[in-house]
């Protein structure tokens, strides 16, 4: 009898010890970025812009000289109910440049991913507007118009938002 | 009489079976309550004050019931994340007794649980910071968020009569959640009656036990 008492809380010790092991799985993909896809306004298919893309927000450039891009991803504010982001254009091989305006209002709800592992925010896309422009010769690329494609900005990392592009022919 | 080994297991092994199918439906039945959970509710941030019931059918089937109050005050040292619940929970389920002797007060016992809790609980910590956008901060206090979860255990224990009609135990218990109710805001670091909040964990119970 003394020996099972014994072995009772013995064996219920180790398991206590074990039960004190600890070990935070915190997630790879932790960063919450809005996804925006080009596409050619006339056929809908996918668009890679050769222009340099400079993106800007207030004084603050988000997305720096980027060239041949099917699709960007950029963060969005935690206390702004709408973003304006700047999209500036410089064809290759030119000096000069042409910015369109894209507006994305949302909401932001904070996300605790885990006591341990901290906090995001996450994102739900209400509206969208954005300036319209007709391309030129020099100018190639003008963003004509934007659909949500799916309003819920969080780790998922799924396309959010389609920008459509007239292109000059 | 000389009796080959084999033979006299078989005929103990017998007598035994006898035995137990002779016993009545039902034996009676136990009160316990988990001493490991409020140990572990004072040292842990996080812990349970529970307590059950189950009945002895032929000393062999012990239908059981647990209850208590799921208990969590936590802030993480690393984030400064604080998160808070004290809500009920349910357990049912059955133990089957291994040992060969199912009257004797020493038992060994597998047995299966499904449990269930409803339950709110608080989420707040600094203001979160915006590193891109200078200047955009957003406020982390969410109260009274409502959730509930379902699951289910193995169980393996063992218990030993002690004094009288007083019995001690532990449990080692293999826990899976089959169902949360997820928020936006994020999930509760415990879940009252389950522990603390992962697709599957181990815990144990130790239990002092009472024969009724």
């Amino acid at each position: 009898m003394k020996d099972f008492i014994r072995n009772i809380i013995c064996i219920w010790l180790v398991a206590l010890a074990m039960l004190g092991c600890n070990s935070n799985d915190c997630p790879l993909n932790n960063s919450v970025r809005l996804v925006c896809g080009f596409y050619d306004a006339a056929n809908d298919s996918s668009l890679i812009v050769s222009d340099t893309l400079t993106i800007a927000v207030r004084d603050s450039v988000i997305l720096n000289r980027a060239t041949n891009e099917a699709m960007v991803s950029l963060p969005m504010s935690y206390g702004s109910e709408a973003d304006t982001l700047v999209f500036r254009f410089t064809p290759e091989g030119s000096e000069a440049s042409i910015s369109d305006t894209l507006i994305v209002s949302k909401t932001n709800e904070p996300h605790v991913v885990s006591l341990e592992c901290g906090t995001s925010v996450f994102h739900s896309i209400t509206a969208t507007a954005c300036t319209s422009r007709t391309p030129s010769a020099t100018f190639r690329y003008a963003i004509t118009r934007v659909a949500v494609s799916q309003p819920n900005v969080n780790f998922d990392g799924q396309e959010n938002l389609k920008i459509y592009f007239d292109i000059h022919k | 009489m000389l009796m080959l080994p084999q033979a006299k297991a078989d005929l103990n092994g017998l007598r035994f079976k006898m035995a137990s199918d002779t016993l009545p439906l039902v034996m009676g039945g136990q009160a316990f309550f988990n001493l490991a959970g409020a140990v572990l509710w004072r040292v842990n941030d996080y812990g349970e004050l529970e307590g059950g019931a189950r009945l002895n059918m032929r000393g062999k089937y012990f239908p059981t019931v647990e209850a208590g109050l799921g208990i969590c005050d936590k802030t993480s040292d690393e984030t400064n994340l604080h998160c808070k619940t004290t809500a009920p929970f349910i357990r049912l389920g059955c133990d089957y007794n291994f040992s060969r002797i199912k009257t004797s007060p020493n038992r060994i016992y597998g047995g299966i649980r499904i449990g269930y809790t409803t339950y709110k609980y608080d989420i707040d910590g600094p203001d979160l910071q915006d590193p891109y956008w200078q200047g955009g901060t957003l406020p982390l206090k969410q109260k009274s968020i409502s959730s509930n979860a379902l699951w289910g255990e193995f169980v393996f224990g063992l218990e030993t009569k002690i004094w009288r009609n007083f019995h001690v135990g532990w449990t080692a218990r293999y826990k899976r959640r089959f169902h949360q109710k997820e928020n936006n805001t994020g999930n509760s670091y415990y879940i009252p009656g389950y522990g603390k909040n992962k697709d599957h964990l181990f815990t144990g119970t130790f239990n002092l036990v009472f024969d009724i």
